[in-house]
């Protein structure tokens, strides 16, 4: 290793493990490759780069949020139910009488003692709950959802802004509502997608298995949905429309997919701002009219869509990062 | 490994419980993401385990060391997961690869507490080196797009970067961070 820096050593090490060597930098590390050194400088960077890759990755997680889920799913209460159930239930209403004393101080306290639930997503995240009665919530960026901790036997009722598609467990004596400002949605059981965003001009049910009843806010009829179909209500002038959809592209977002058919550009803008929490501008006239179809995985970045685009629909777009506000991307016509 | 504390949870000890929570969720949650790069759904295994194992903590015998116990559920966890309806969230074959390329008793589980300092020493980076370094390793972009991106030159990138690296060392060696060497495979 005569003659070479020890540092440049390093340097190379960095290069080669973030895959960033040029043809004649590629040339100089095969020349010192089977040294001792360079070998353990080549540990050591990969070993730099995984712990902190591993130091960013465990910052987004929310303990406190999943402690919260933990603990509640642990909770004495839940013990004392599952204990309960084992005896008969004369049994159960005696000791019941006699835990009451016993017990309600250590029930109630402040964790259990909210009833109503309240998620603020905001945009760029998304999340999953698990209901008290088993139903399954996928919660869209930008979304608003309230829930009671436990449902009573007489209603399910949860409030929505936002978009969420649930996958209802079923009981035939009490309905799931879904209340949202334009709205009522009333389901047995049965799996469908709300998106009832502020911003949005329209209210949409799309259903993807089982019946839904939709009704207005003021408890109204209004109507009843078979599977693929889609009813749009106009927050405004209260017009609806019920059509037949495709419902992969309503369901898609749960697998952290889209899937565009033929999906208008402008259209397609309002999903990514709210998955990749940026700020996106059509700067042209027929832009927004462009029609684009695939599949795009929220999992991966914008960047290699936006240059997809770039590539086949002759548009250029451009990234402006800000510190203090959303990163912007501006598309335009070439 | 303070196996001591496993005794305590056993007999209901919830803040021994708590203890176990703190020093192993997120890391197994990031395990858990190494292999179906999805934080959300790791998030959601990873408690679900833990539930499980209060539940069952009566029943559940430790035979090697907590950890592998730990690192053992939550890889059963994800082959129930990858059995189940909802597991279109990932793509099947690659997990499966890196299940099977991964062994579990070869997986370096460290504390929250270990990860966490890494990431202090990384937070006394410069505010440019910080952000450059986790566009590349943890957001994976190329120098050129980090440029693009902080609007900067490609060779400043580079620079920014073996500065970082060069610090890192330095530190994570000065508080004995970098003594294992788990790489199995390059």
């Amino acid at each position: 290793m005569n003659g070479m820096d020890k540092n440049r050593v390093w340097d190379l090490c960095v290069k080669k493990v973030n895959d960033e060597l040029d043809a004649n930098e590629e040339k100089e590390f095969e020349k010192i490759k089977g040294y001792k050194e360079t070998q353990k400088a080549l540990r050591q960077v990969k070993l730099i780069r995984i712990k902190s890759s591993n130091s960013f990755l465990i910052q987004k997680i929310d303990k406190e949020k999943n402690w919260k889920h933990i603990n509640r799913q642990i909770s004495q209460f839940r013990q004392v139910r599952n204990f309960l159930m084992n005896f008969s239930k004369y049994a159960a209403i005696f000791l019941i009488a006699l835990l009451v004393g016993v017990m309600v101080p250590k029930l109630f306290t402040p964790e259990s003692q909210e009833t109503k639930n309240r998620i603020e997503l905001e945009r760029g995240q998304m999340g999953k709950i698990t209901l008290s009665d088993g139903t399954q919530v996928w919660l869209n960026s930008g979304t608003i959802f309230e829930y009671p901790t436990t449902f009573d036997n007489k209603e399910r009722s949860v409030t929505l802004i936002g978009e969420a598609q649930f996958k209802v467990t079923h009981n035939d004596k009490v309905p799931f509502e879904v209340k949202t400002k334009t709205g009522i949605i009333k389901v047995y059981g049965t799996t469908f997608d709300v998106s009832a965003y502020k911003d949005d001009p329209d209210l949409t049910v799309t259903l993807i298995e089982g019946v839904v009843t939709v009704e207005k806010s003021n408890g109204n009829y209004l109507a009843t949905l078979k599977p693929s179909e889609q009813l749009r209500i106009n927050k405004h002038s209260g017009q609806t429309t019920i059509q037949q959809v495709n419902t992969d592209f309503y369901s898609s977002w749960i697998d952290g997919k889209i899937y565009l058919n033929r999906t208008k550009l402008s259209e397609l803008v309002i999903m990514l701002e709210r998955w990749y929490n940026v700020n996106i501008q059509l700067v042209g006239d027929k832009v927004g009219d462009i029609e684009v179809s695939g599949t795009i995985s929220k999992g991966k970045s914008l960047n290699p869509f936006l240059k997809i685009l770039e590539r086949m629909y002759g548009v250029k777009c451009e990234l402006k990062a800000y510190n203090n506000k959303k990163d912007e991307i501006i598309i335009s016509k070439n | 490994m303070e196996e001591w504390n496993w005794d305590n949870i056993k007999s209901g000890d919830k803040q021994a419980f708590r203890l176990l929570f703190d020093d192993y969720y997120s890391p197994l949650c990031q395990y858990a993401n190494s292999l179906i790069n999805n934080l959300e759904l790791s998030q959601d295994i990873v408690s679900d385990c833990f539930i499980r194992i209060w539940e069952r903590k009566e029943s559940i015998q430790i035979k090697s060391s907590l950890k592998y116990y730990l690192l053992v559920s939550v890889r059963n966890a994800i082959y129930t997961y990858l059995q189940s309806p909802e597991s279109r969230k990932v793509d099947i074959n690659t997990v499966v690869e890196r299940l099977e390329n991964i062994a579990v008793d070869e997986y370096n589980l460290e504390k929250e507490e270990t990860i966490r300092r890494v990431y202090r020493l990384i937070e006394e980076l410069p505010n440019q080196q910080k952000k450059i370094l986790e566009l590349a390793v943890f957001r994976g972009k190329t120098y050129k797009e980090i440029a693009e991106i902080l609007e900067i030159s490609v060779n400043t990138v580079n620079t920014q970067m073996c500065r970082a690296y060069r610090f890192l060392r330095e530190r994570l060696n000065r508080n004995e961070l970098l003594l294992w060497f788990f790489f199995k495979k390059n």
